[in-house]
Formats: structure tokens, C-alpha cells, sequence
């Protein structure tokens, strides 16, 4: 992924990641393991997922695995919402609906 | 239906998922009872011609197996026991038999596909437990009493997570050779010789391919919801809402402070454990 990221960041692009726990568990639980480089965001209230539309789709107190690729208009450009915990796209994919 | 496997969440989703992601592991691999197998043909799949291997003192009846690696019943269900601790510890739901069979089958898969990995040192598994129970907020004597009222060992914890980190290195091998990963998986599982057996739950069903089969039955569109999802898919925002929140490690994050500096990727992960 930290190789992948250097593509994103050609692109001109960021990843951010966000996941409804708070930032305190997401550090010591994500950080403290992979410390990746782009930002890891804490939603403990899930309202940032709620907004999304995808928070409790797959099952109760989560986000489904899903990714938004947001224009500096703010519109949704492309997006990809996972049916399992498993289920991701591509970074291909991703790149290749950068805008 | 496609179902693409993790790739951008390769990394991530392992390390965060971190109780759910423990299914993906497989099972120190016991052998079987053959008479005892009811074996049902993958789709795709070739008949399983090669001798099963030989039983052992710790047999049990078979519940898949993947290009001769045997998975047992009784290893499944200690495997679904351990997902009953953790997810008590963590707050995570659980994951039922047959999604737990079918994990471990797809994790066997990639070992049996991937380039050899070196396996994690025992420091490696214990800073990863350590960090799961931090997470947690309890003690190992905690953990460990709560696994012995399941009828487990430490021991099975230590080689689920050694498993769980051995899978992990080896999607990271393939990721680095460059592989698409979801096709990878497809193309596997297309060649492996897997066997499983019938879900009692639904006898109709006799197959097993977990790069097609929808873990959610009331899910039946694409997964891919490319900016205008399906009508019966789940209502997407067309702009994205203004947030702001706080970044693990310190500081904030203001989506529209980052978009005036290009495109931004969201990607939602569920819930650390």
C-alpha cells in the first residue's frame, strides 16, 4: 500500500482512511502496527459514515468497507461500496477513477 | 457478481479488522477422517483425485479441503469459538460457521498459492496480541480466562493470530509482484481442488467459490455502485457532506481544506477492534 500511496500522491491525490472508532483506539490499534502514511481519521460517533450511507449497511456498529473518490467540487466522482468486510476495489480502480 | 478482494485494504483492513480479519486464518491443518467426508464439488473446480492425507491421532471429520489441506469441523468450530471471545472482548459481531469455513478456505487458497512467506516470530504474535488486548483495554489473564471458558488455549490464539500475519505477508508478496488481487484470487480458486461440505443451513447450495458467492444473501447487485448505485443499493450522497475530524496521532482533518489542495479518497474501514 505505502508503494501504492506514492501513486495516489502523483495523482494529486490523498487517501484518507476513517473508521468509527476513536482516535485514541484507532493509534494504539492501527498506528502502532502499520502507521501508514496517509491520514487515519476517527468517526466514533459515525456521523461521517452515517452522511456516506454506509455505516451499519453490512452489520451493526459498522461502516461497510467502502471507498469515495471526492472532486475538489466536492462532488462524488466515483464510489464503491463493499459487500463484505473482504470486499474492496482495486487501487487500479481507484486510480483509474481518479478525476 | 464480482467480489473483489482487498487490495487497497490489504494492509489496512487486516490490521483493522483485526478480530474479524482473524477468520481469513486458517487452521494448523489436522487430517481428516476420509470415510467420513461428504465432499461437494467447487464450481470450477476439479475432482479432488489425490489421496487425502493420512489421519492422524487428532482426526476429526472433514469440513473442506483445499488442494489436499484438510480442514476439520472440529477446527472450524474452535475457530468460530475464538471469533466468539474476541468479538465479546471487541464489541465485534461474529462471524457464523459457514462464513468462517469459507474464510478459512480462502485463506488456505492464498497459502497455497502465494510465494512462500517467512512466518512471524513469536515476538511478532505477541505484539500483535498485546496490541489487540491494549486495544481492548484488558489484561492477557483476562483473554485467557475468557478462551478456556470456550474450551480454548492460549496456544490456539497465538497460532490464529501467527496465521492471520502469515496470510497478511503473503498478500503483501503478491501485491508487491504486482498482481491484481481479487483476479488472483478468482484464477485460484478456479484451479484448486476444493471440496467442502454441503451447507446444512441451504442443501440447494453445493458450491463454493468466494470470489463469486455473496456473503450477504440480500445483497444481489454489483459491487461496484460506480456514482449511481442500483436502485435497491444503498443511497449514496452525490456531493460529499463537509466534515471534520480528528486524525489518529494528532491534529484534524478538514475535507474541504484538503480538497482545495486536489481530490481526496475516502476509504471507510469497520470499526477497530
Amino acid at each position: 500500500m505505502r508503494e501504492e500511496y506514492g501513486a495516489f500522491q502523483e495523482a494529486g491525490a490523498e487517501i484518507v482512511a476513517v473508521a468509527v472508532a476513536d482516535a485514541s483506539t484507532i493509534d494504539r490499534g492501527v498506528r502502532a502496527v502499520i502507521n501508514p502514511p496517509y491520514p487515519l481519521l476517527a468517526d466514533p460517533d459515525h456521523k461521517v459514515a452515517e452522511a456516506f450511507g454506509v455505516y451499519e449497511l453490512l452489520s451493526s456498529n459498522y461502516a461497510a468497507p467502502s471507498v469515495f473518490v471526492i472532486d475538489t467540487d466536492r462532488s462524488i466522482v466515483w464510489s464503491y461500496v463493499g459487500r463484505d468486510r473482504s470486499d474492496r476495489p482495486s487501487v487500479a480502480t481507484i486510480l483509474e477513477n481518479l478525476p | 457478481m464480482s467480489r473483489n478482494w482487498s487490495v487497497l485494504g490489504g494492509v489496512l483492513l487486516v490490521a483493522v479488522g483485526l478480530v474479524l480479519a482473524v477468520v481469513l486464518v486458517g487452521p494448523r491443518m489436522v487430517a481428516p477422517e476420509p470415510t467420513q467426508v461428504s465432499p461437494t464439488e467447487t464450481a470450477g473446480a476439479s475432482p479432488l483425485e489425490s489421496p487425502l492425507p493420512e489421519p492422524d491421532a487428532e482426526t476429526g471429520e472433514l469440513a473442506a479441503s483445499v488442494d489436499g489441506f484438510p480442514i476439520t469441523q472440529a477446527y472450524v468450530s474452535k475457530t468460530v469459538r475464538l471469533n466468539r471471545v474476541l468479538g465479546a472482548l471487541s464489541g465485534a459481531s461474529v462471524l457464523g460457521e459457514r462464513e468462517t469455513l469459507e474464510r478459512l478456505v480462502r485463506s488456505q487458497v492464498i497459502l497455497n498459492g502465494a510465494p512462500p512467506v517467512d512466518e512471524p516470530t513469536e515476538d511478532e504474535v505477541e505484539g500483535f496480541i498485546s496490541s489487540l488486548q491494549r486495544n481492548w483495554g484488558v489484561s492477557d489473564a483476562t483473554v485467557v480466562a475468557r478462551l478456556e471458558a470456550e474450551g480454548l488455549e492460549r496456544g490456539f490464539l497465538e497460532e490464529t493470530i501467527r496465521r492471520l500475519l502469515t496470510v497478511q505477508a503473503a498478500v503483501d508478496s503478491l501485491e508487491t509482484e504486482g498482481h491484481n488481487l481479487s483476479q488472483w484470487l478468482r484464477e485460484q480458486q478456479q484451479e484448486a481442488e476444493i471440496w467442502m461440505i454441503e451447507d446444512p443451513a441451504d442443501p440447494d447450495k453445493t458450491e463454493l467459490d468466494g470470489a463469486e458467492e455473496s456473503v450477504d444473501p440480500s445483497a444481489t447487485e454489483e459491487t461496484s455502485l460506480a456514482t449511481e448505485p442500483p436502485a435497491s443499493g444503498p443511497e449514496l450522497p452525490t456531493m460529499a457532506p463537509a466534515f471534520t475530524l480528528e486524525r489518529a496521532g494528532g491534529g484534524s482533518f478538514d475535507l474541504e481544506d484538503r480538497l482545495s489542495e486536489g481530490p481526496v479518497v475516502l476509504v471507510f474501514f469497520e470499526r477497530c477492534a
